[in-house]
């Protein structure tokens, strides 16, 4: 067994060691954490994907994205390298007697055990005993007369520490929070737009740990309660048309929305804390990467996130891609789909349609060769293509009598008659 | 003194823009209908009755070309493009309302389109001197469906496309210039 401890020996602010513990649970699902104090990675499994070193590298850099900065030892079980951690020692053997409780139990602590614990210390202090190399060589039947039960299966744990590792499960939500000074303000959106990356860079370790992308996250302001604010938690929605995990996007496509957002209704009162929660995610798909085209990657990411931009701006049904619906209706031929979408497209049997189409079909006025458009006037030279189309039958199968309409100025406009008259529906371009 | 210091910023401009770029050396997308092809990095404006038509003919020989389809309000046929064996998976429709110049510019900045297609909107000559250089970065196709041709600078090549009954094209070449 190969344990990686990570202490923090100073109390975290808007930080819950359980949600640090998703960011890694992409390298090693043996994840363990003692209380808001340590957290342990288990890595000899994966230890041929991230050889010790390499792992050391990546906590060093996922910490500095945290702005975090804990003290690090690894050993070959946990309570050894939680000690090193805490009493910050290079080897075992020169690890104090206050370490033992770590060997009781790394992973939780015990107060009962604790105390006769101390008193065992207190009373090998007295016999000269002060690190576990002196422990060690105490011979072991002379424990179990002087400290029963609780000495022996002590001096066993040190010299060969067996554990059962805990289960870890990752919290339901991903929901990251900021807590601010009473003294802090917003002061524009530049400022904002710092705290708002280093809430998301947490979002975003923690997704990718968890092996998933964001489809939609919600930003919540919680203002001061005044008697003045109704509700202090300002909320704005982001939903993103493809799902994003990129900081870079993610964080455009939410200034963006959060500007826009306060522009409109601006906040009440001073701001208490900032939080992230991500309201929908989706497995994220992993590839192997493809070697001999690099760029291909990056620009799927490019389209993936201009596809979000656009859609958060102009509307979710304004970007997409069209896929061919079985119908003999024209205006039913097709349908809005997203983007990067595989589809399959049926074989088409209908006459050629004009390459332009009016979204509802406008009624003109036709009378002796003359036709009346937007306020135009047309003489038509000739009329062809004859096609008749029945509407659905649950629609009482109305009719419409399609022709291809050709002006004397050159137009070509795809023109039906009902029975409500003539309308203009297309036009080839 | 002053007019050669200012041929020179010219020229040096002129090359930071990739304007200086011949026309025998720029890469070109090939076109049975139109022999030269259409150089990338240019803007290029069709007109007449048959310019949608030609553009689509243009697609169906360029199938794996990513294509951004801008309206302001969607008037063209995807089932249209599809009867006439255009790639729709590979056609990415966006339809723009009053923002079209902000999306013109988003869709040019990202550089993952290989050809952007504009359709029925008038843009200022700053706007479309903005566009032909971010199109020059990305060396796409960038293509204008107008009823009326812009009497910008900006556009390197304008054609008015006229389709005959017999399903040919005439071409009236308007302007031709592919270096800037």
């Amino acid at each position: 067994m190969k344990v990686i401890c990570l202490y923090f020996p100073d109390k975290m602010r808007d930080y819950k060691l359980k949600d640090l513990a998703e960011i890694f649970y992409r390298y090693t699902p043996q994840i363990a954490v003692h209380g808001e104090l340590a957290l342990f990675l288990e890595i000899s499994k994966c230890e041929r994907l991230y050889p010790l070193d390499s792992m050391v590298r990546i906590i060093k850099k996922i910490m500095r994205q945290v702005q975090l900065n804990p003290r690090m030892a690894w050993a070959e079980d946990p309570s050894t390298a939680l000690s090193l951690c805490v009493y910050q020692k290079k080897i075992k053997e020169d690890l104090p007697l206050e370490a033992l409780p770590f060997y009781l139990n790394p992973f939780v602590k015990d107060e009962v055990q604790g105390q006769h614990l101390e008193k065992m210390r207190a009373s090998f202090a007295r016999l000269g005993v002060h690190t576990l190399r002196d422990f060690l060589s105490l011979p072991v039947s002379s424990l179990s007369s002087r400290f029963g039960r609780l000495g022996l299966y002590l001096h066993e744990q040190v010299s060969r520490p067996q554990k059962v590792w805990p289960f870890f499960v990752p919290e339901d939500k991903v929901i990251e929070k900021l807590s601010f000074q009473d003294d802090w303000h917003m002061g524009n959106l530049e400022v904002l737009t710092f705290y708002l990356k280093t809430l998301l860079d947490r979002v975003v370790l923690r997704l990718k740990g968890r092996g998933e992308e964001a489809k939609s996250i919600q930003v919540i302001f919680r203002q001061e309660k005044f008697s003045t604010i109704k509700n202090p938690d300002y909320s704005i929605d982001v939903s993103f048309s493809m799902p994003q995990l990129s900081t870079k996007a993610i964080l455009a496509l939410i200034k963006e929305k959060v500007e826009h957002a306060l522009h409109h209704q601006p906040l009440q009162g001073i701001v208490e804390s900032l939080s992230f929660e991500v309201k929908e995610s989706i497995p994220l798909l992993t590839r192997q990467k493809d070697i001999f085209n690099p760029k291909k990657e990056e620009h799927e990411e490019a389209f993936g996130t201009l596809l979000a931009r656009l859609s958060l701006k102009l509307g979710e049904k304004s970007v997409f891609q069209a896929q061919i619906k079985e119908s003999h209706l024209p205006e039913k031929t097709w349908r809005r789909c997203l983007p990067q979408t595989q589809v399959v497209n049926p074989p088409s049997y209908a006459t050629e349609r004009p390459l332009r189409m009016l979204q509802r079909p406008e009624k003109i006025n036709a009378c002796q060769g003359q036709i009346f458009i937007f306020n135009k006037s047309l003489q038509v030279e000739s009329l062809s293509h004859r096609e008749v189309i029945l509407s659905e039958w649950w629609n009482g199968f109305e009719e419409r009598i399609y022709f291809r309409a050709k002006t004397t100025t050159g137009e070509q406009l795809w023109l039906f008659q009902s029975r409500l008259g003539v309308f203009l529906h297309g036009y080839f371009d | 003194m002053q007019l050669v210091n200012r041929q020179k910023t010219l020229q040096a401009l002129r090359e930071l823009v990739g304007g200086i770029e011949d026309s025998a050396t720029r890469s070109r997308s090939s076109f049975s209908l139109w022999r030269q092809g259409f150089a990338r990095g240019l803007l290029t404006e069709f007109t007449g009755r048959g310019k949608t038509e030609f553009l689509v003919a243009f697609l169906k020989e360029h199938l794996d070309f990513k294509v951004a389809w801008i309206e302001e309000t969607l008037s063209i046929n995807p089932f249209g493009i599809f009867q006439r064996q255009g790639a729709l998976q590979n056609i990415t429709f966006i339809e723009s309302h009053e923002k079209i110049n902000w999306t013109v510019e988003q869709v040019l900045r990202s550089g993952v389109f290989e050809v952007v297609v504009v359709s029925q909107s008038l843009f200022s000559q700053d706007l479309l001197r903005r566009f032909q250089i971010l199109n020059e970065r990305n060396q796409g196709h960038f293509f204008l469906l107008s009823d009326e041709l812009h009497s910008s600078w900006a556009i390197a090549l304008q054609m008015e496309v006229q389709k005959t009954e017999e399903g040919l094209f005439d071409i009236f070449m308007k302007r031709h210039k592919e270096v800037l």
